[in-house]
């Protein structure tokens, strides 16, 4: 392999010598024979990837309980009723591969479970009771409304997406940052689009389009082009970093970044069909979209540190000329050389499509074409099954194979489709489409479906092969933002937060920041590093691995560490008290009780979200009766309701 | 070779393969030339038959490391690489030991320690960006890459090279006075590192129940009552519950003398390393190292380093910033001196160096590409530097090593993972994104390897 590469060298030697440029052209990655090239793919090892995500979920699968002690049974998938396509697919597939479906939940596991995966909130008791008391046919889609526009629903899918697209002050890789004010712009930005149920293609849209001084309030979408400049190389490594995140994140297809820096032939052989043919030089036409981005420094001119409040502000703006020039030979890629005569090239997109010499701006044109992409509607489909079934329909989410994916065009042998659920991924892709991006119409198609709505109960051998089929609800570990919320609502002690508004240059030096107005919602906070300026809890939360929207993603892994914290941090500890400064109001409401078994049942009903079952309720009863001190008794039953496996979980 | 302000120097690298980040100079690209390898020359490392010998053959004398990240950059200049000037003030109290000049007035323990630390000052960051070079050093490669975003922290290859988490008591990755940091990349969540906070001397933190231990008892008995079969295995002959299984292991840490002990300090000691937060996590460190609970790889953050102001400013800037240094890892190798020193690896490096010579227009030193790392401990040969710069330390005139060029992090990382008997050339074929992830990349090309000459 070496030899090979050395011999190439070789032949080229003495021209070398006298004239180091030479070399360049010679360097072209997309030149070097496949045997030179130590990235080779090998399908085999590719195929780990997804088979590693599966095991990790049946793991976890296999792992949780839900503590109901009823009878679970399970069904002849042909048996299950069909409310929408989702339950034609899905209950199709299982009764062709003949594996029976479970359960659909009970009323109180539904609320439970669409409270929390819609809102990321439990239930109230209230919420509870009234649900299961009603005898209305159609109670299920009316709770899933009623949640869909609530606040609640709002503020948690924001901070859904801004993870996505990992709004933050700073990225290790960014050349300007978009400090704090920044940050707070574009998180301000989010949430008023998902408030007024704008469509993820326009709020695309603005992120790509985003001009301005990005410190301005009405100029959130600008940090979005700030976040992704990137350091210690030339433009084009901005304009690489662009088209590889957008790609990546409204796509579904991160395998640009590899044809960044060089042709997909051999590298992404086995691995991608669309890849695998994938050219270097469209991917930077493509990339091309950006080449007229000019990110300059928006503070005025003379603005002193610690003083004006536009310090490291950054103006986003487009300029009437430029292209992507085919001439680097430093930086974060590879050299960048001519492709035959061309010498730089102008914004293209992956359909042939030019950008327009005039009426638009290459953004814009970039930004149009990508939101009407097939693959844009495919990869939100794929990520919001992902969220509500556990597992996407292709996984990992940004694997997409462009190529492989249409059942109407399959690829040739030997690749498959590489969807699960070819035809409903399409369908899904096509409702969301048609309903013109519109987050809340597609998530509601999925969790009005009765495949949703199966419990995570499976009373049925339970098999491997199963796990791609959805015959069950898969469990999910909470989030942090959903624990810290739970526990603060469940105790009735609120906790607030803030963050703040400024960033330290632009204010005297040593002042304090000026902070925001305190919120009583986790899901409220502008970013994984907040609140900051509260170490307690901004550690409690950060053991349950929120990640940093940067080198670190978010998990739902377990830990040492959080089990610690739930039993013995100060969040808990001090909520869990019936008297005293920090005392929970709930649980001193509860002193009032006169009938402990009232106590049992209304504290299940708060903290987890269902009546406890007989063999809960009477160790519980037994437990407070036994007790010399009725006050720690209580106090005690609320810890353990905090520490109870199926708190941390939405099953 | 010219440099500008921050010690770029981009002359070197044009028309240069973009992988051969190392700059060249004319004197060393014909140096090669000549040297009649033909065309490997542009690629500055081993001749081919010199590639196949030192892949895998590590140094082994470590069991554990200690890094200590100095975040915000220290002046190279001043501390391991000291330069002296009209702009030296006199409280560094500059000292000879051997050939090595050291400040004496601002590091005096180190100072006295000097034969078990060896100073490499050949050594040249890839970046003058805070979060980047902070983030390339503990990732061992280019934040920016592709494979940055699957890479992990080097502590979690440790630990997922040497943890052994089901015979020990904590883990082997453990990262002191931080909450986050790089984490585990793709590999299994359970190498992330475990973050403690909050250490003040009592114990470790959250480890006891604040309503006291009989309660605690009381509860923890309530729970597992109420969770009773959810607790077991799945009756269908599953294996344990992933959750519960962490619950077991906390309890064990929990009230436990054994870990407890490992940090808990009493007032002299917390004293004589300097009564800081820093200095704490050093004594944590040093307790770790001989309780031997299955901690592999430590970390310690020492931040204050970034002085663009002020740097001479008594006792702030740059002399609180070493004296905390100073106290906290100078007692450190003083206590482990022995048998747990000579198995221990300690490494001390910022993300990059500061300016030289004279200093700025507010009395400061800016961001620099040179910089010195210190090493102690595994039995490296102290008492000297390798590696040479210039009058002002700002670029190097002797690299000190047998590839001969400037020393990167990806060294360092071959270097840690070298010392701990892990071939730093491994290549792991579980990475999701199919192409093999290298410990340390173009670890087939022999592109970097480990600091031997520390042992030589």
């Amino acid at each position: 392999m070496k030899m090979t590469r050395v011999a190439a060298l070789l032949l080229a030697g003495t021209a070398m010598f006298t004239n180091v440029s030479a070399f360049a052209a010679e360097d072209d990655e997309s030149q070097l024979p496949l045997d030179g090239c130590s990235f080779r793919a090998n399908p085999s090892e590719f195929l780990q990837a997804q088979s590693r995500v599966r095991q990790e979920i049946f793991e976890n699968v296999r792992r949780f309980k839900s503590s109901g002690a009823r009878s679970a049974t399970v069904n002849n998938a042909s048996a299950m009723v069909r409310k929408n396509f989702v339950d034609d697919e899905i209950f199709g597939q299982l009764e062709t591969a003949g594996i029976p479906a479970a359960d659909l939940t009970t009323d109180a596991e539904f609320v439970r479970r669409i409270t929390l995966d819609l809102t990321g909130k439990l239930p109230t008791p209230s919420a509870l009771r009234e649900f299961v008391s009603s005898d209305s046919s159609l109670k299920r889609e009316d709770l899933i409304n009623r949640l869909l526009y609530s606040q609640e629903f709002s503020d948690k899918w924001s901070t859904w997406f801004a993870d996505l697209i990992q709004n933050t002050e700073r990225l290790s890789t960014s050349q300007r940052a978009p400090q704090v004010e920044g940050r707070n712009a574009l998180d301000l930005h989010i949430r008023n689009s998902f408030q007024n149920n704008i469509s993820l293609k326009q709020m695309v849209t603005d992120l790509l389009t985003g001009k301005g001084n990005n410190y301005f309030i009405e100029n959130g979408p600008a940090s979005y082009m700030v976040l992704w400049s990137t350091a210690m190389g030339p433009n084009q490594d901005t304009y690489d970093m662009l088209l590889s995140r957008t790609t990546a994140q409204f796509l579904g297809v991160a395998h640009y970044d590899c044809v960044l820096c060089h042709n997909g032939r051999g590298h992404l052989t086995g691995i991608s069909a669309w890849g695998e043919k994938a050219l270097r030089s469209d991917a930077q036409r493509m990339a091309a979209s950006f080449s007229r981005v000019r990110l300059v420094n928006g503070a005025p001119a003379g603005a002193r540190q610690y003083m004006d409040p536009l310090f490291n502000s950054t103006d986003v703006q487009d300029a009437a000329t430029g292209t992507y020039d085919l001439n680097t030979n430093s930086g974060n890629r590879p050299n960048r050389v001519a492709v035959g005569t061309e010498r730089s090239l102008t914004a293209e997109y992956r359909d042939g499509s030019k950008a327009p010499a005039t009426g638009k701006t290459w953004r814009q044109f970039y930004a149009e074409k990508l939101v009407n992409d097939p693959m844009f509607d495919r990869n939100f489909a794929n990520r919001l099954w992902k969220a509500f079934f556990g597992m996407g329909l292709v996984d990992p989410v940004d694997t997409l194979d462009p190529d492989r994916l249409d059942p109407k065009n399959p690829p040739p042998a030997p690749w498959t489709l590489q969807a699960t659920h070819p035809e409903l991924l399409e369908k899904l892709a096509k409702h969301f489409a048609e309903s013109n991006g519109d987050l809340r119409s597609t998530i509601r198609l999925l969790v009005a479906s009765n495949a949703y709505q199966l419990s995570s109960d499976y009373n049925y051998e339970w098999k491997y092969e199963y796990l791609t089929q959805f015959p069950r609800h898969y469990p999910r570990r909470l989030d942090a933002e959903e624990i810290i919320d739970a526990i603060a609502l469940a105790t009735g002690s609120v906790q607030r937060y803030t963050w703040p508004m400024v960033n330290n240059q632009t204010v005297a030096q040593g002042s304090a920041l000026q902070q925001s107005d305190p919120v009583e919602s986790a899901y409220k906070l502008p970013d994984v590093n907040e609140p900051r300026n509260n170490g307690a809890v901004l550690q409690f939360m950060a053991s349950f691995l929120r990640g940093n929207r940067d080198t670190a993603s978010r998990s739902t892994s377990g830990s040492i560490i959080q089990q610690l914290n739930m039993m013995n941090d100060n969040f808990i500890t001090s909520r869990a008290k019936t008297t005293g400064t920090t005392a929970s109001p709930v649980l001193a409401g509860y002193l009032k009780f006169a009938d402990n078994g009232s106590i049992i049942d209304d504290m299940w009903l708060r903290f987890l979200g269902r009546v406890p079952v007989e063999s809960e309720r009477n160790k519980a009863l037994t437990y407070m009766q036994r007790a010399t001190n009725r006050n720690a008794a209580i106090e005690d039953l609320a810890w353990a309701c905090m520490n109870k496996l199926d708190f941390l979980f939405s099953y | 070779m010219k440099t500008n302000r921050f010690g770029f120097d981009w002359s070197g690298i044009r028309g240069t393969h973009f992988w051969a980040r190392p700059q060249l100079s004319r004197r060393m690209l014909f140096r090669h030339a000549a040297s009649a390898v033909g065309g490997y020359f542009l690629m500055p490392s081993r001749p081919l038959e010199n590639v196949a010998r030192a892949a895998g053959r590590t140094i082994g004398t470590a069991k554990n490391v200690i890094f200590v990240l100095l975040a915000g950059g220290p002046s190279h200049a001043d501390t391991f690489d000291l330069k002296e000037g009209a702009w030296t003030p006199s409280f560094l109290a500059p000292t000879s030991y051997g050939d090595v000049r050291w400040p004496q007035g601002i590091m005096p323990t180190l100072g006295q320690n000097i034969n078990d630390i060896a100073l490499v000052r050949s050594v040249r960051s890839w970046a003058a960006v805070h979060q980047l070079a902070q983030a390339w050093i503990q990732i061992g490669r280019n934040p920016v890459s592709g494979l940055a975003r699957i890479a992990p922290h080097i502590g979690s290859v440790v630990s997922l090279e040497l943890g052994k988490p089901k015979q020990n008591l904590l883990p082997a990755f453990v990262s002191l006075n931080v909450t986050t940091g790089p984490g585990p990349g793709y590999l299994p969540p359970e190498h992330t590192a475990f973050y403690i906070n909050g250490l003040n001397g009592t114990g470790l933190p959250n480890s006891t129940h604040r309503d006291g231990q009989p309660a605690f008892d009381r509860r923890y008995a309530l729970v597992a009552d109420l969770d009773g079969e959810q607790r077991s295995g799945d009756p269908r002959g599953a294996s344990y519950v992933e959750m519960a299984s962490f619950n077991d292991s906390a309890k064990r840490l929990m009230y436990n003398n054994t870990v407890n002990s490992a940090f808990v300090y009493d007032t002299n000691t917390r004293n004589r390393f300097g009564n800081t937060g820093f200095g704490n996590a050093c004594i944590v460190a040093r307790n770790l190292i001989k309780a031997n609970l299955g901690t592999r790889f430590i970390q310690l953050t020492l931040g204050g380093w970034d002085n663009h102001v002020n740097i001479y400013q008594r006792n702030a800037n740059l002399e609180a910033a070493t004296r905390q240094l100073d106290l906290g890892v100078g007692n450190l190798i003083n206590d482990l001196r022995g048998p747990d020193l000579d198995q221990t690896l300690i490494v001390v490096m910022g993300e990059f160096g500061r300016t030289v010579g004279t200093v700025n227009n507010t009395a400061g030193r800016d961001h620099f590409l040179q910089q010195s790392v210190m090493f102690a401990g595994a039995k490296i040969r102290g008492g000297r530097a390798i590696g040479a710069t210039d009058a002002t330390a700002s670029r190097i005139l002797e690299t000190g090593w047998s590839r001969d060029r400037e020393i990167r992090a990806e060294d360092i990382e071959a270097t840690i993972y070298s010392a701990l008997g892990i071939d730093w050339t491994t290549i792991r074929r579980d990475d999701p994104l199919g192409r093999g992830f290298e410990y340390v990349p173009f670890a087939d090309r022999d592109l970097y390897g480990p600091i031997n000459e520390l042992w030589g």
